[in-house]
């Protein structure tokens, strides 16, 4: 299935050239989970803040659809 | 550490060693004990009883890195209760370095007259007359004063907003270019500054005698410890200084939680155009800055300038929470105007959240379609104008609401909601609600433990958890703005031994042994002056409360609204 793959943030400067602002396109297997995005990609989770799927926040476990996209985000601290 | 008093009614001035009660104490512990022990609480905010007490952190003015926060108090007239509102810039370090603990106004000039304060190198305090600026801008304020004093003097300051007494009137203070971009926006004490007759406090930054540390080589080892701390997390060393606090546009949205349109969705569909990624190439595509020193003793460099197509100056800094209150909020995607808002706020003198809100429910009432930006502009500079609508925009949402017969006003206590959407977050709720500052998201953020750890140690739309998460921020946060530290040099407590490195200069600078048990005593004794006044100015549990909105309106995409019973709500101050 198609996923679009979006780094936000100062992620796409860890990977150079592979993650553009406007993200990548990806060809991935059926029941591909949010957590093997992030594995694929290569964040460890100590930096990692969350993971939007279409919009929503998602869990380690959720299947992402086809033609979803994808946003990985960094820890945010602030207010 | 000195405590200056202004009597503006006879005026005098009186510089006296810092009483026993405020002694130990700076910043927000210091003007909200201050308030509670001196300020009748049903004396009115514009009236001579009220005091306007600024007061630096207590670590302002050490070596510590990023302390240059101000606490600027006193009872507010947009919320009715007690306020601290809190800013950056040169000011706090400038009066530290004087040996300052805090400036008080009292009493109230007669009609006839208005007043500059300036306080030289050596300490010495005087009135100056400011009839003939009042009703100036701030960046032409700023230039006069710069020119007469030179620009080796801070200069805090109102506008328009302020000299009109509205209640969304900011004191605006000058950053570390010399412009007044800082903003102690929230509870409109510009209001109060300007009904106390007072332009400007204008300090030299030359100060040279700062109040002694007890311990000076414990409080270096520990403030070089945290300085490192800071200097190695992701968060202060890297995301903050290329995105700045625009890091959090995407971030919010993708949570669902960034109040759009008056809060009827809870994402924008204009997110990419402005957020942190965006504003970045933007600005770097016209040669401005993204990484930009703002503060007095700042190592994070959040700030940036923000330029227009031809490289010149528009606004500095352009931050999350006015990308949101000047974009979503009113429906706008385009940065541009953004900018040109948020320096039109600094300008005039008004708080970019209360004014945006504002806006927005205006549109959201009919006045003018969401999204228009050239009324949201023409809207703000009315507020200069002192045209009837100008004083109902800058007045607040909750005066735009009661003009318009509008029942759909985010605020709290007459303070509107922040650029984070409780029902998306609901640990939001529960701070907006019960914080004695109306609603405010820095007095108990919990953001970060709502969506951290891939979807969140707290489900955010859940109610498990979230009042307790809200009670420990609010009696951290209290702490923390009692000490001068920066929100976002917060990464160094988060490191291993941070805390403790906190504990360690606290206590070298008292002089006594001062721990954890301390830390929450601070954070739980500001927290009560601050509930008393506020029960004593008639303020009873119903206060802490959200508009009807908010429970009743389920907010896209999540479909939620807040789950909180009344009875949960009130559980959140058990002390």
């Amino acid at each position: 299935m198609r996923v679009r793959i979006k780094l936000q943030g100062t992620l796409p400067s860890h990977f150079p050239g592979r993650y553009p602002a406007a993200g990548i396109e990806a060809d991935l297997p059926a029941g591909t989970t949010a957590a093997d995005i992030v594995a694929l990609v290569g964040i460890p989770t100590s930096r990692l803040g969350f993971v939007t799927v279409n919009g929503r926040i998602a869990k380690e476990s959720d299947p992402i659809p086809e033609k979803a996209t994808v946003k990985l985000f960094q820890k945010i601290v602030g207010g | 550490m000195k405590l200056i008093r202004v009597n503006m009614t006879n005026p005098t001035i009186t510089v006296d060693e810092m009483p026993e009660a405020y002694r130990k104490l700076g910043g927000r512990a210091l003007t909200s004990t201050l308030i509670n022990n001196e300020i009748p609480a049903s004396s009115h905010p514009l009236g001579s009883q009220n005091k306007l007490v600024f007061a630096p952190g207590l670590l302002t003015g050490t070596s510590l890195i990023n302390t240059s926060r101000l606490s600027v108090g006193a009872k507010s007239p947009l919320t009715g209760g007690i306020k601290e509102s809190n800013v950056g810039g040169t000011v706090a370090y400038a009066l530290a370095r004087l040996g300052i603990g805090a400036v008080v106004i009292e009493g109230k000039a007669p009609a006839d007259r208005y007043y500059a304060l300036v306080i030289k190198a050596d300490g010495s305090a005087e009135l100056i007359d400011a009839q003939n600026v009042k009703g100036m801008r701030t960046y032409a304020l700023v230039e006069k004063l710069s020119a007469a004093y030179g620009e080796h003097y801070s200069i805090t300051c109102i506008g328009p907003a302020g000299d009109f007494q509205l209640s969304s009137a900011s004191i605006q203070t000058t950053d570390l270019d010399g412009r007044p971009c800082r903003a102690a926006g929230r509870g409109g004490l510009g209001a109060v500054m300007g009904a106390k007759g007072l332009k400007a406090l204008i300090v030299s930054r030359k100060g040279k005698t700062p109040d002694p540390l007890a311990s000076p080589e414990a409080f270096k080892t520990a403030a070089r410890a945290y300085a490192d701390a800071v200097k190695a997390d992701e968060f202060s060393n890297e995301i903050l200084p290329q995105l700045g606090t625009a890091c959090l546009v995407e971030a919010i949205n993708g949570a669902g939680a960034f109040p759009t349109r008056n809060a009827r969705e809870g994402q924008f569909e204009g997110v990419e155009k402005i957020s942190g990624e965006a504003l970045t190439s933007l600005i770097k595509s016209r040669g401005g800055k993204t990484t930009h020193k703002g503060c007095a003793q700042c190592i994070i460099d959040c700030s940036n300038e923000f330029v227009d197509s031809k490289g010149r100056y528009v606004t500095s800094s352009l931050e999350y929470e006015t990308i949101w209150s000047m974009g979503g909020m009113i429906g706008n995607d385009d940065l541009n105007s953004i900018a040109r808002l948020d320096f039109l706020c600094d300008d005039i003198g008004l708080d970019t959240m209360n004014t945006g809100v504002a806006i927005g429910v205006a549109m959201d009432a009919g006045y003018c379609s969401f999204g228009d930006a050239a009324a949201a502009i023409e809207m703000v500079e009315s507020v200069a104008e002192g045209t009837p609508m100008g004083r109902i925009i800058g007045s607040g949402p909750d005066v735009v609401g009661r003009c318009f017969g509008h029942n759909r006003v985010p605020t709290v206590k007459g303070q509107s909601i922040a650029a984070y959407d409780p029902r998306a977050i609901q640990g939001m709720a529960v701070t907006y609600s019960t914080t004695p500052m109306g609603a405010d998201h820095t007095a108990g953020w919990v953001v970060d433990q709502n969506l951290e750890d891939f979807g969140g140690t707290i489900n955010p739309l859940g109610t498990e958890g979230q009042v307790e998460a809200s009670r420990d921020t609010q009696i951290h946060m209290a702490a923390v703005d009692s000490i001068g530290l920066c929100d976002f040099a917060q990464t160094g407590l988060a490191a291993p031994g941070g805390m403790e490195n906190v504990y360690k200069m606290v206590s070298a600078k008292l002089g006594h042994p001062f721990g954890e048990a301390d830390w929450t005593d601070l954070g739980l004794k500001v927290l009560k002056a601050e509930r008393r006044f506020n029960r004593n100015a008639g303020f009873s549990n119903a206060a802490d409360r959200l508009p009807e909105m908010f429970y009743k309106e389920p907010l896209s995409p999540h479909n939620a609204v807040v789950k909180f019973s009344d009875e949960e709500l009130d559980t959140t101050f058990d002390f």
